[in-house]
């Protein structure tokens, strides 16, 4: 039996999973590709500054985790079309291609039955993480998160609006300081109920070369988020604009680009709140980004968000 | 079915969701999780489509609460729910809703 512990967002969860169905290369697939702060305390893999390496995590290990999930690994899961369905107050079960799940969101236990692929795997990971972290007032956004001076700030846009050319330049210029870039792609946000505002959590990818880009960049306690931009691409000849999102549209607009719901009504619902909550909770604007502007990136952010 | 626009009667899709801030909605299609935003006026006919109210109870309701004309308020009630309609987040009593199982 081995034991892993995946973490995202400031949530835990504890999977286990029997040794004999596990793919060759499921500890590792789990740590690389569904949440880079995972760790093992089975023994198998934890994450290094340069990579996994075997050995067992004394900080982590023992701690409670807040969520228990069983993997088990079959041979054929007969789940049928992505489909998601509530089985009582935040219960549901899921299911598509080779994955069938079951999760108890506020028994913190779960079962999930999987054929040996990785991406279904991979898929199932985030969608219990999204779940989970819909019902605090967070989720899974389609953004790129960076962080400078200690403050996250979240660009989210549909493909092709811009996302990873406006990270690779806020975190390239020369002006662009300690700016680093979380994810270009997925960003873990979540409500800070007891302090106000939003935080966002690093989703470390892994380049080519097997090093985790930006390991742990936004820290195991998140970085506070500053302002949440929905992103658009100008105009030819159009310079960098802004306008502020209020109420139904900011909500909407945060909703949007939040992934990995499932595909049930209850929790369609409990996405929408935990989008109003992230929109009272942090400013949300529109940012229409000219090219021309991108060597005075931060200039322009700053004079947006001081009012000037 | 009857053919005068007065008195079609709506009905939310059951399984839409949506959610109202500061007088403005957002609903999301049950079918694409795709969200739409509905402006005030959107907002007040969606807040009156309780599967009863003819298409001209609720013009009658929008022309007192923004001072429109009963006839534009008709129009703008048949053409804003036949919008819906196509989206399937609201369906005409007596037509059936497409499939919306998830």
């Amino acid at each position: 039996m081995g034991i892993y512990v995946f973490e995202m967002g400031g949530l835990r969860v504890a999977a286990t999973a029997a040794s004999e169905g596990m793919p060759e290369r499921f500890g590792c697939l789990l740590v690389e590709s569904v949440c880079g702060g995972a760790v093992s305390v089975g023994g198998n893999v934890m994450p290094g500054k340069d990579g996994l390496r075997a050995g067992r995590d004394e900080s982590v290990g023992g701690a409670a985790a807040d969520f228990l999930l069983d993997i088990v690994f079959e041979d054929v899961v007969e789940g049928g079309g992505f489909r998601a369905r509530a089985t009582g107050a935040n219960c549901f079960e899921f299911g598509m291609r080779g994955v069938f799940c079951e999760i108890d969101l506020d028994g913190g236990r779960g079962l999930l039955r999987v054929v040996r692929d990785e991406s279904a795997v991979e898929y199932s990971m985030k969608l219990l993480f999204g779940a989970m972290l819909g019902i605090r007032g967070g989720g899974l956004m389609h953004a790129a998160a960076l962080a400078r001076d200690g403050k996250g700030r979240i660009f989210c846009g549909p493909p092709g609006a811009g996302k990873s050319t406006l990270a690779g330049i806020a975190s390239g210029g020369r002006e662009a300081g300690a700016a680093r870039t979380l994810n270009d792609e997925l960003a873990v946000v979540v409500a800070d109920k007891g302090n106000g505002g939003a935080r966002v959590y690093a989703l470390p990818e892994w380049a080519d070369g097997g090093t985790m880009r930006d390991a742990g960049a936004a820290g195991p306690s998140g970085v506070a988020v500053a302002a949440v931009y929905v992103l658009c691409q100008a105009g030819a000849g159009e310079a960098t604009a802004f306008e502020r999102l209020t109420g139904a549209e900011a909500a909407g607009a945060v909703f949007s680009n939040m992934r990995f719901a499932l595909p049930a009504p209850e929790a369609i619902r409990a996405g929408m709140e935990a989008a109003d909550v992230l929109r009272r909770s942090v400013a949300v604007s529109r940012m229409r980004f000219s090219l021309a502007d991108a060597p005075r990136f931060w200039e322009v952010v700053d004079e947006f968000e001081s009012g000037r | 079915m009857s053919s005068r626009a007065e008195d079609r009667v709506f009905a939310r899709a059951p399984e839409c969701a949506f959610r109202e801030i500061d007088g403005e909605a957002f609903i999301v299609s049950p079918k694409t999780g795709e969200a739409h935003l509905l402006n005030p006026t959107g907002s007040f006919i969606w807040s009156k489509l309780d599967g009863a109210a003819t298409a001209g109870m609720i013009a009658e309701a929008l022309a007192g609460e923004f001072d429109v004309g009963a006839e534009t308020a008709l129009a703008d009630v048949s053409e804003f729910l036949d919008e819906l309609g196509g989206l399937e987040l609201v369906a005409e009593i007596g037509q059936e809703f497409n499939d919306v199982s998830y």
